[in-house]
């Protein structure tokens, strides 16, 4: 019981902690305003300032970016697990883009796609592609020898193979990736937004920045925030569903 | 029955010599100049210290690696077509993320030759047989390490095999539990009369099961001896080792291979799983 409270209990006692230094004059609250105004703007005054319209653009980009990576990643991950040449083939490829920061290509993506909303599903895409990949490609190598000898053996069919063996083997390890990405694919939404772009929560963010709305950044902030931690823990949840087997996980 | 018209598996001058490790260049010879054959309906046991080559012998006969030079035999199963081959490894050859049944049914829905419609049946049949009955829900890892064997002989039994190969299974577990596999194991086998080769280093194991005994020598692994297990069927492991002629056996083949073992005592010990 005691642990499960601790989790609730410690931002709630920071936050206290940031009321009273902001009300006490410890902290300027031009710049660090009190949680109780930050939240009394995020719901009462955000929603006029049209914050829904900038949550939906973002999740929309999100959302589409991340599921078009995730299931490339998934799909190719796979296949290249499976596949000796193809491995050889692609995996140098890989190597040398995934070390590129990914926002720095950004400008080269606006110029392809266009300053819209593609662009920034692409470069969401783009982020969560490799990490879900090269986790799923280590996923499907950390498939134990001995489950490739007993479909050997048993002339398991190859669909089969893959769907039942090579998929359910790579999946805590596709899991991983997912978690990663979703993290990724928020900082990529924001960082997007940040410039090209008339709503979303990047653009809510830098936009009152620029117009010294500080009480509206934190609103933002608050917001992706917020999304960060429910995808996590759907995330988590799915995998709990999904992974029955992974001991530690099921319940 | 046990003539050479029948044998099943025939190896012929089997060896197998794995390549150069790279840095040495040093050839390490598995197992070499193998020949014995197997009847239709006969369990074998492969008796041998570690680094005897027997797994990798399994390995061969399954396919799974390919011997050096010499060759493996498979004879057509009684229909006609090819011999369908099953095989029982040491530990974690069952599947983690299937059910008990699951993995049980996966193996049959790959068969050909099972027919749909039975494959339920087969499944509820072979659960109940290891007795495992209340744990068919169950996932691997919730589950001990017998019952995991269990399930693994359950497989291979259900796939209906024309032969089953058997890598260690017991190798892990406690030698209560051994005991109680090795009837089970015994008690499935009387009811098919599969053709069976058995690996283990376990002497007691050997003759509580098999029909014939191939001893192997190590380093590198060579035939040393076959002996005939004249035990009559089916066998009870409790009664057989209240008998004289049981522990003669043991202390025959004991003192056949005392060199080889005591050889290989330290191995066994620190390594004794890669045989």
């Amino acid at each position: 019981m005691k642990y499960k409270l601790i989790p609730f209990i410690s931002p709630i006692f920071a936050l206290l902690i940031w009321e009273i230094c902001a009300r006490t004059g410890i902290l300027d609250v031009r710049f660090f305003p009190a949680p109780s105004a930050i939240f009394y703007h995020l719901i009462f005054v955000s929603p006029e300032e049209g914050i829904i319209d900038d949550i939906l653009a973002s999740l929309n980009r999100l959302l589409w970016g991340y599921l078009a990576g995730c299931i490339l990643g998934i799909i190719l991950g796979i296949s290249m697990g499976m596949s000796r040449s193809l491995r050889a083939a692609i995996y140098p490829i890989i190597a040398l883009t995934y070390p590129i920061p990914k926002i720095a290509i950004l400008p080269l993506i606006m110029l392809v796609f266009g300053i819209g909303d593609l662009s920034k599903i692409v470069i969401v895409a783009i982020g969560s592609f490799f990490l879900v990949l090269i986790n799923t490609l280590h996923g499907v190598d950390s498939i134990e020898r001995i489950y490739h000898d007993v479909c050997a053996v048993y002339k398991i069919k190859r669909h089969n193979f893959i769907l039942k063996v090579i998929l359910p083997g790579a999946l805590p390890a596709i899991f991983t990736g997912l978690k990663l990405a979703i993290g990724y694919s928020l900082v990529m939404v924001v960082a997007s937004e940040f410039s090209g772009a008339d709503k979303g929560i990047g653009y809510l963010i830098w936009q009152s920045w620029e117009t010294f709305s500080i009480k509206s950044m934190y609103a933002g902030i608050f917001v992706i925030g917020a999304m960060g931690f429910i995808f996590s823990y759907a995330l988590h949840a799915l995998e709990r569903r999904l992974i029955p087997w992974k001991p530690g996980v099921s319940g | 029955m046990k003539n050479h018209t029948s044998a099943q598996i025939s190896i012929n001058k089997l060896t197998k010599v794995f390549g150069n490790d790279g840095r040495t260049g040093e050839l390490i010879t598995a197992y070499e100049d193998l020949s014995f054959q197997v009847s239709r309906g006969e369990f074998i046991c492969i008796l041998g210290p570690s680094g005897c080559g027997k797994s990798t012998l399994l390995r061969s006969i399954a396919s799974l690696e390919k011997a050096s030079s010499g060759e493996v035999q498979i004879a057509p199963s009684d229909s006609g077509s090819e011999s369908n081959i099953g095989m029982v490894f040491q530990e974690r050859g069952i599947f983690p993320w299937m059910t008990v049944t699951q993995n049980i049914r996966f193996l049959l829905e790959n068969n050909p030759h099972i027919d749909t419609h039975d494959i339920d049946s087969i499944v509820d049949h072979y659960v109940s047989k290891v007795g495992l009955n209340k744990f068919a829900a169950y996932f691997p890892h919730q589950i001990s390490g017998g019952m995991k064997q269990r399930v693994s002989i359950a497989r291979s039994f259900a796939n209906n095999p024309d032969i089953l190969l058997m890598d260690e299974p017991f190798v892990f577990l406690d030698s209560q539990t051994r005991t109680s596999l090795q009837e089970l194991l015994l008690n499935i086998w009387q009811e098919t009369h599969k053709t069976v080769v058995f690996v283990t280093h376990d002497i007691e194991e050997a003759i509580i099961l098999a029909d014939r005994i191939i001893v192997m020598t190590a380093h590198p692994g060579r035939i040393k001896t076959i002996i005939d297990v004249d035990f009559p069927r089916p066998r009870h492991v409790s009664h057989m080792r209240k008998t004289s002629q049981y522990h003669d056996l043991i202390n025959t083949i004991g003192n056949m291979i005392s060199d080889e073992i005591s050889d290989l005592m330290p191995t066994l010990n620190t390594t004794g799983l890669s045989g």
